[in-house]
């Protein structure tokens, strides 16, 4: 697309979004609120396996870390430190995000990385459920959204829909800041890596480096997500972490395209679109919105197959040898007239 | 030492399948080296064993007077060893650019230059006059833009070189550089391989199966037979082996 259309979109977007309290009820707003976090956990998602080739299943328990940090320190009163506090949630997922990796993958990656990660995101879980000082099954209630001062000017969140706009600001950084890294040295080694991590080897790149730095960023602004989640819904329970938030993300972005770094952040926005067009259905609401994915899915075959057939690639690394015949047809297939 | 690879007594299994049997090889530096047998002599699976990409079972590995027998493959890559695929594996997503971009900034990375910083979000001006004049250097740069899939055959392998000489390599190693030509094209790559070889010095390493190849740049041959190696020399030595005679160029018209 071209970088002028491209841009004006986003600016377009981006003022329909920050214009948005003005005109539409607080209910809408609310979903819009957890959708733009959502988007934003999906390009995070994204960064690992649209660029570095890796597909977890675990990402929800990367959330529900940044969440339940945020949750904690706010209750405990550190307000006045709000940003700070982004900072050290998101430093937290990063930490425990480069931990696994530094085990995970070492060894694993395919499918074994995919249900390694989805079972350490449910042991996660699982003991949130049980430790009572946060709240146990119940969860941390009543979550303030912060006011704090920045410099000598006072900026309060508590008010209004002032926190809203706040989120759209920091979740518009988070999301700069990964295009960023995505489109520098770093970001190009990672698709090369993606496409055939022997071959990025050959060139000296240390390709365990590389993985385990997107392993580690993507747990970072997945936690960051979480952070700037926790006073929007102003409560977190142990279901903020379940398979069902490690799988949004990853239909998200299958949804919205993988190849594009735009795509999770789209699909998150058509997903919550479809599910609120049908909200009224109750009983069969599952039903259409499955009906209209698969029709999305079937109207647009490239982005989506493109994407499908990359996240099954992902899953099961298939043998060099089959890949670089299906390389060698379509070489002979270009060479004829 | 003259010698800038040294295989000492390789042994290399899949499961219980041997694949190699005690290879002695030393390959001198700034020779062009060629390994030749049948299919499924071990040519490539020798490859393998002295880039990294597959851990033998016994033996070592000697590159540069150091023994990288455990050192993984991108640590000998940036230890000078540069390779090319049988079948040629480029980033077929990537524009061709983008291809050689990223093999230079690797080596840069490697170097520690500090004039690419990793945050820069385009590629610094000195990458890309390099990459270009890569490109130019393969008739590639007319296709700069385009994807590396959309290339023939023929341009994927000169762009797979061109990718491989953007990390300055001391050794290049080409498995079957001129797989799936045409006589025509098979030429053309003796004509580049020969043009490297002048201006870098470089030390190559080179399976084949065409002959006419092989006795056009080969300094020195290995042949290779059902894992084991069964003669090194120069062209003459080779040609006039019997065991030669007998086990492999008795049958190399099933090859072509
Ligand atoms: N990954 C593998 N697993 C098991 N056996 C293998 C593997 N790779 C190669 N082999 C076996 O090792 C032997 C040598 O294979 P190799 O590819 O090294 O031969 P080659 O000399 O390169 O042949 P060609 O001329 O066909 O390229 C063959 O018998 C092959 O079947
Ligand atoms: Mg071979």
């Amino acid at each position: 697309m071209n970088p002028a259309i491209k841009a004006t979109l986003l600016v377009l977007s981006a003022l329909v979004l920050l214009a948005l309290p003005l005109w539409v009820n607080p209910g809408l707003l609310h979903l819009v609120g957890v959708t733009i976090v959502m988007g934003v956990f999906a390009v995070a998602w994204n960064l690992l396996f649209g660029y570095a080739g890796l597909a977890s299943f675990g990402s929800g328990g990367l959330f529900s870390i940044g969440a339940y940090f945020m949750a904690v320190m706010l209750r405990a009163g550190w307000q006045d430190g709000f940003l700070l506090l982004i900072l050290v949630s998101m430093a937290a997922g990063g930490l425990v995000a480069f931990l696994v990796g530094a085990i995970a993958l070492r060894r694993s990656s395919g499918i074994y990385l995919a249900i390694l990660t989805l079972a350490l995101s449910e042991v996660l879980r699982l003991f949130l459920m049980r430790w009572h000082w946060i709240g146990a099954e119940d969860g941390l209630p009543n979550i303030v959204r912060p006011s704090f001062s920045i410099g000598i000017a006072r900026v309060d969140l508590s008010n209004g829909h002032s926190y809203y706009w706040f989120l759209c600001l920091a979740c518009a950084a988070m999301v700069a800041i990964m295009w960023w890294i995505l489109h520098s040295p770093l970001g190009r080694t990672l698709r090369a890596i993606r496409l055939d991590p022997e071959r990025t080897a050959f060139m000296g790149v240390n390709v365990y480096g590389y993985k385990l730095a997107a392993f580690t960023l993507s747990g970072i602004f997945a936690a960051g997500a979480g952070a700037l989640y926790a006073p929007w819904a102003q409560i977190v329970t142990p279901d903020l972490g379940n398979m069902t938030r490690s799988v949004q993300p990853i239909l998200y972005t299958l949804l919205g395209g993988a190849s594009s770094f735009w795509g999770p952040l789209i699909g998150a926005f058509s997903f919550s679109a479809i599910e609120y067009a049908t909200r009224t259905l109750v009983g069969i609401q599952e039903i259409i919105t499955g009906a209209i994915l698969l029709v999305i899915i079937l109207v647009f075959p490239t982005g989506i197959a493109g994407a499908f057939s990359r996240f099954v690639g992902a899953l099961m690394p298939s043998e060099p040898s089959s890949r670089h015949g299906s390389s060698v047809a379509s070489a002979v297939r270009t060479e004829t007239p | 030492m003259s010698d800038i690879i040294r295989l000492e007594n390789i042994e290399k299994s899949y499961g219980t399948h041997q694949v190699l049997f005690g290879i002695d090889a030393e390959v001198s530096e700034g020779e062009t080296f060629a390994v030749i047998g049948p299919n499924g002599a071990g040519k490539t699976t020798l490859f393998k064993v002295m880039t990294g990409e597959a851990p033998c079972n016994g033996g070592r590995v000697i590159f540069r007077g150091e023994d990288v027998t455990a050192i993984p493959a991108h640590r000998r890559a940036r230890a000078g060893m540069g390779r090319t695929f049988q079948v040629a594996r480029v980033f077929l997503e990537l524009t061709v650019l983008e291809n050689v971009v990223v093999a230079v900034e690797a080596r840069h990375k490697n170097e520690g230059r500090r004039d690419v910083p990793w945050y820069a979000f385009k590629p610094a001006q000195s990458v890309v006059a390099e990459a270009m004049e890569l490109l130019a250097h393969f008739e590639l740069e007319a296709k700069r833009d385009a994807e590396a899939s959309e290339l023939s055959h023929g341009d994927r392998k000169r762009l797979e070189l061109a990718i491989t000489l953007a990390g300055k390599p001391k050794v290049l190693m080409l498995d079957e550089p001129t797989a799936g030509m045409s006589p025509s094209d098979r030429a053309g790559v003796v004509e580049v391989i020969k043009r490297i070889r002048e201006e870098n010095r470089i030390t190559i390493i080179m399976t084949e199966h065409d002959m006419s190849v092989i006795f056009g740049l080969a300094d020195r041959i290995l042949v290779m037979n059902q894992g084991a190696r069964l003669a090194l020399g120069s062209i003459e030595e080779v040609r006039n082996s019997p065991v030669v005679r007998e086990v492999y160029l008795g049958k190399e018209s099933q090859h072509d």
